[in-house]
């Protein structure tokens, strides 16, 4: 019998008696319900993620003719001979860190793109169909939008390009080209940078990840800035199944963060242990030598919450450590040489100026859990609760779960009965400094904190994805 | 009936779906609570591919292949589950499903199946999903290729890695690791 029989038969044997008891109790209906406020996609061109279906000896979806599909493509053409005209002159913003205009904020809800107004609440489709568009993001000069088209999984998966009016709609990354996939802009707003899988080029025990830079206009060919980059002992630097977006230094982008799992005897716990910035064409990188961490070895990063400061000065992080479960869980900020390390209360979001980061802290009341949103003064640590946020608050029902072996209440790990998690993710500060929309994280609906009076208001939107804040130029004095 | 279940709902019978969905409910679970190993997060990753097979329902153009679609729907659902979990630093706290181990048999059966835990847990959500689909559901590496979206070479070589990869981490379990202190280059 030989170690692989043994290993298999043991695997085997596991799966079978860890796979008996029942789900949770109410979670069907929880799902069904769900379902009910859905409505099922027209099938001629359901085939988004579902491709691999046979068509059976019983199919009657209604088919294309090949007549629809040409003129359907001639007009496709003409409409974008007819957009090449259309403005691609960049204008040039200031820096983050200066005061900037708020815009419209984008989201996507059950495969189309919308775009909201959070000063009248208002929104309105702007990318309809059957296909499944998600993730959408703004320019960094707010004049264009690109979003993913079909799953980021998937062969099918691609990157296109609108202006806010959902006009001018061009192809970035074209279908099958790349999968696994997450992207973000380039800072002059030219390009978008990929991060997607590399399988099965590459041979590693671990994610493999690459970066290619796609052409927001699609004309100009495609850039794979990876290759020949050593992967080396500590595994690929930029792994795809974080889905994080690849971190350009700002305001200008020279520099990218990244990390690796670290020498060749840590990979196997597959937490990243060391941190990276590269020049911008990848073909430089260097280490980022932390000081003053001596008290929290053995130490790995929490990818998401990587974040560079809006002036690129310096860099969030979050750390767990120790030598098993349950692990410690801190948040610090450092600047960019890996001097000058802090711990803070949280790093959810730096606000546009720098000056301060907002977290959502969750804690334990006498009568349930709660959670509260805290800003935190960068330079001083102090910490301001945002008092009024308390319609973030769950204070009855089931309570929040709590990490193993300690009293420390987890947001959202379990959904009450209506199936909300009290929970938010996808923070975006407004570019004015003066909100934070975030989306809940079980949920649809996109909530907009006032950071000054607390006030939390939730939108009458269904979003799916994190909301998207457009920069607009600010008022001509004249 | 079952084709019938899959027809009505094709044309929108929302209690059709129900049906099909109950049917598969308890058994997708399953599938996603091994690669997640935690209840509520597989619970959350069947509930986002019940939802996204509702929407594209009228894309199941063979009955026949329902179940292999909705197995689909909930691997990619763990992966995005599994990321978020990360996101979160969530840690499940489980309980065990057998008795106390009283016997010297019972012992070493717990102690092999919290082996097989830890070192199940170090990897990658896709190495569990393609033990799962394989070693579980009992899919040839063509059937796990459909449902795994990849190819099946990348079935084989996706195995191949995640059972050196286990291998690996049950070594390391059993040398009692401690993670490499950062270095510097």
């Amino acid at each position: 019998m030989t170690d692989n029989d043994d290993l298999e038969r043991r695997l085997a044997r596991w799966f079978e008696a860890d796979a008996h008891g029942p789900a949770p109790a109410g979670r069907f209906q929880q799902a069904i319900e769900r379902t009910r406020s859905r409505r099922p996609r027209p099938a001629v061109l359901v085939g988004v993620g579902s491709h691999w279906v046979e068509t059976g000896p019983d199919a009657d979806v209604p088919r294309v003719s090949w007549r629809s599909i040409a003129v359907i493509a001639l007009v496709a053409l003409a409409l974008v001979a007819g957009a090449v005209y259309v403005g691609s002159q960049q204008r040039t913003l200031p820096g983050l860190i200066l005061p900037i205009g708020d815009g419209l904020v984008a989201y996507s809800s059950d495969g189309d793109l919308f775009i909201g107004d959070l000063v009248t609440s208002q929104a309105r489709a702007i990318v309809t169909g059957p296909a499944l568009d998600s993730s959408p993001k703004f320019s960094p000069d707010g004049s264009r939008i690109a979003f993913i088209r079909g799953d980021p999984w998937g062969e099918d998966a691609s990157i296109i390009v609108v202006r806010p009016d959902g006009s001018d709609e061009r192809v970035a990354m074209p279908s099958g080209a790349k999968r696994g996939i997450d992207f973000t802009w380039t800072p002059d707003g030219r390009s978008v940078l990929v991060n997607h899988d590399s399988e099965p080029s590459r041979t590693t025990s671990y994610y493999a990840g690459e970066l290619s830079l796609f052409d927001a206009s699609g004309v100009a060919e495609p850039r794979l800035l990876t290759p020949p980059l050593p992967i080396g002992p500590g595994g690929p630097y930029f792994r795809y199944t974080d889905q994080v977006a690849p971190m350009f230094r700002p305001p200008n982008g020279d520099l990218i963060l990244s990390s690796d799992f670290g020498p060749a005897s840590a990979a196997m716990t597959g937490r990243l242990q060391r941190l990276y910035l590269w020049d911008a064409d990848l073909e430089d990188r260097r280490q980022i030598e932390i000081e003053g961490l001596g008290g929290y070895e053995p130490y790995y990063f929490q990818p998401w919450a990587l974040s560079w400061s809006p002036d690129g000065s310096m860099i969030a992080f979050s750390l767990g450590w120790g030598d098993r479960e349950p692990f410690e869980i801190g948040a610090f900020v450092m600047r960019a040489d890996g001097t000058d390390v802090r711990r803070l209360a949280g790093v959810d979001a730096w606000s546009p100026d720098g000056t301060r980061i907002a977290f959502q802290r969750c804690s334990r009341y006498p009568d349930g859990d709660g959670s509260v949103i805290v800003l935190v003064d960068v330079a001083s640590g102090s910490e301001r609760i945002l008092e009024a946020t308390s319609v973030l608050t769950k204070r009855e029902g089931e309570p929040f779960g709590q990490s193993e072996g300690t009293e420390e209440p987890l947001c959202g790990w379990y959904s009450g009965p209506d199936g909300r998690a009290w929970d938010y993710e996808g923070w975006s500060w407004s570019p004015d400094g003066r909100s934070i929309v975030m989306l809940e994280r079980s949920g649809t609906r996109p909530m907009v904190v006032d950071v000054e009076t607390g006030q939390a208001t939730e939108l009458p939107w269904e979003a799916d994805s994190a909301p998207s804040w457009q920069r607009i130029s600010p008022p001509d004095p004249g | 009936m079952h084709r019938d279940l899959i027809l009505r709902a094709r044309n929108g019978d929302h209690d059709a779906f129900t049906a099909l969905a109950g049917d598969a409910f308890d058994r997708l679970h399953r599938t996603a609570r091994l690669i997640l190993r935690d209840d509520d997060l597989a619970a959350d990753a069947v509930q986002e591919a019940l939802v996204s097979a509702w929407i594209h329902i009228r894309a199941v153009r063979d009955p026949d292949r329902l179940d292999s679609w909705l197995h689909r729907l909930v691997v990619r659902a763990c992966y995005r589950q599994a990321r978020r979990s990360a996101r979160y630093g969530l840690v499940e706290i489980r309980v065990a499903t057998l008795g106390a181990a009283t016997e010297p048999d019972a012992a070493r059966l717990t102690a092999d199946r919290d082996q097989l835990e830890r070192g199940f847990r170090r990897l990658s959500p896709e190495q569990r999903a393609v033990l799962v689909v394989h070693y579980y559901l009992g899919m040839t590496e063509r059937e796990a290729a459909t449902v795994l979206d990849i190819p099946v070479g990348t079935v084989k070589s996706r195995l191949s890695r995640a059972g050196r990869a286990l291998r690996a981490a049950l070594e390391a379990d059993e040398r009692a690791p401690v993670l490499a202190r950062e270095s510097t280059t």
